[in-house]
């Protein structure tokens, strides 16, 4: 067999084998290169060729966004580059409102003292009218009848005019008085209802007033009262010393004048036992009367201190 | 025959896996094509990025509408502002007429 191979005359021969190896070698090796080439990795080319154009419209799609996104912002700014614009005109209205709340202000200001100025002209004219119209004599029978026919104007006050009648003086409300007269001295409800408040204001003040003085003076009544009952007490204590004092000096002086007494008795009766005279017994009726004397001083004292302690406790009581 | 069978199938092999060589290097050129296509677009891309982070703002929108309220209050409080200031100025020249009116009617005499 092996000799056939080899052999020219049956097989291929030597040289023939030769060539079949190198030629088999040849193309081993070539797909050897072939196998070992990218083409047999996991993913063919294809799919990454693919793979790489959706890579490509996904970059395509991100950059429309993300240019989108740009002119988006850039439109932001375009619109943020105009907000100095807004603001500068919001302060300018800013500025124009401050302005025209300024001049209103100044002018309600203006206005109040306008208003001001008319009040005080007002009272001065009302007062001038009024001091010159007294004793201004006024023919008042048009609305009071004749016994007004000429009436001495005495004064004017917001609520009325005091006239000096043949009755004698008396108020006339404004509201009674002819429209000329009502109209010279400006007489108006709104002038008379603030008179008659401040009116009664001065009379409630006066009431207080009274009131308050009124309690001070019972305060001070009551003070006086105090001090008075003080003194009276006192006097009184100084008085119960001394009586007290002076019925203790007359008990001991009672009870010296009947010592006394007892012993020009005892001296009498001796006497008498030695049958001699004696004028003893005058000296012994002496004082003995003084001794009662003396007693009833003492009682009297007593009293009287029993007297005053007692009024000093009523005192005390009140 | 073996021997021959399996250099004829080598041979083959070799033939096909060369046919195939000569396509796949048609697509390897487009995938390189492609990479750089892409390679470009990434950089365009990341331009963009760069370019979208540098200007990148909260709409302004909002905060110039609310300026334009505001303007717009402010115009018709100065239009109000403007009508009463108009109406004391008329109050003041009326008052004002008022009262020399009645100073003349009501003189303070002497």
């Amino acid at each position: 067999m092996i000799n056939d191979v080899l052999t020219s005359g049956k097989g291929p021969g030597v040289i023939g084998m030769l060539l079949a190896v190198v030629v088999l070698a040849g193309f081993s090796g070539l797909g050897l290169m072939v196998l070992n080439s990218d083409s047999y990795e996991e993913v063919p080319l294809s799919e990454r060729v693919t793979t790489q154009l959706v890579q490509l419209d996904d970059l395509e799609a991100d950059i429309g966004e993300r240019r989108e996104e740009l002119e988006k912002y850039r439109t932001f700014q375009n619109e943020l580059s105009k907000k100095p614009l807004f603001e500068s005109r919001l302060a300018r209205v800013d500025e124009r409102v401050a302005a025209l709340k300024a001049e209103s202000e100044a002018l309600i200001g203006d206005i109040e003292t306008v208003g001001t100025d008319w009040e005080t002209y007002k009272a001065n004219y009302r007062k001038n009218e009024r001091a010159r119209i007294r004793g201004v004599n006024y023919d008042l029978s048009a609305t009071h009848g004749e016994k007004f026919k000429k009436v001495k104007i005495t004064g004017a006050n917001p609520i009325e005019i005091r006239a000096m009648l043949s009755s004698g003086p008396r108020g006339i409300p404004y509201q009674e008085l002819p429209e000329d007269l009502q109209d010279l001295l400006q007489f108006d409800e709104e002038e008379a209802n603030a008179y008659l408040v401040a009116i009664g204001k001065m009379e409630a003040k006066k009431t207080e007033n009274l009131k308050k003085f009124d309690k001070l003076r019972e305060e001070a009544d009551a003070i006086q009262d105090a001090e008075q009952k003080a003194s009276k007490i006192a006097r009184l204590r100084r008085s119960v010393v001394t009586a007290t004092n002076r019925a203790r000096a007359k008990r001991s002086e009672a009870a010296k004048y009947s010592v006394r007494a007892q012993r020009e008795l005892a001296k009498v009766n001796s006497a008498k036992a030695a049958g001699r005279m004696t004028i003893g017994m005058t000296k012994v009726s002496q004082y003995k009367r003084r001794a009662a004397s003396a007693r009833r001083a003492a009682a009297s004292f007593e009293s009287k201190a029993a007297k005053m302690s007692s009024e000093i406790l009523s005192l005390r009581r009140r | 025959m073996r021997t021959i069978g399996k250099v004829f199938l080598a041979f083959s092999l070799g033939f096909v896996a060369l046919s195939c060589e000569e396509e796949d290097e048609e697509l390897k050129a487009q995938l390189d094509k492609q990479a750089l296509e892409i390679q470009a677009k990434r950089a365009e891309l990341e331009l963009i990025r760069r370019d979208v982070s540098a200007v990148r703002i909260k709409d302004p929108t909002a905060e110039l509408a609310e300026i334009t309220v505001k303007v717009e209050e402010s115009q018709a409080l100065a239009e109000e502002a403007a009508d009463e200031v108009s109406e004391l100025k008329a109050e003041k020249a009326k008052l004002e007429e008022e009262f020399a009116d009645y100073r003349r009617r009501y003189p303070i005499r002497n």
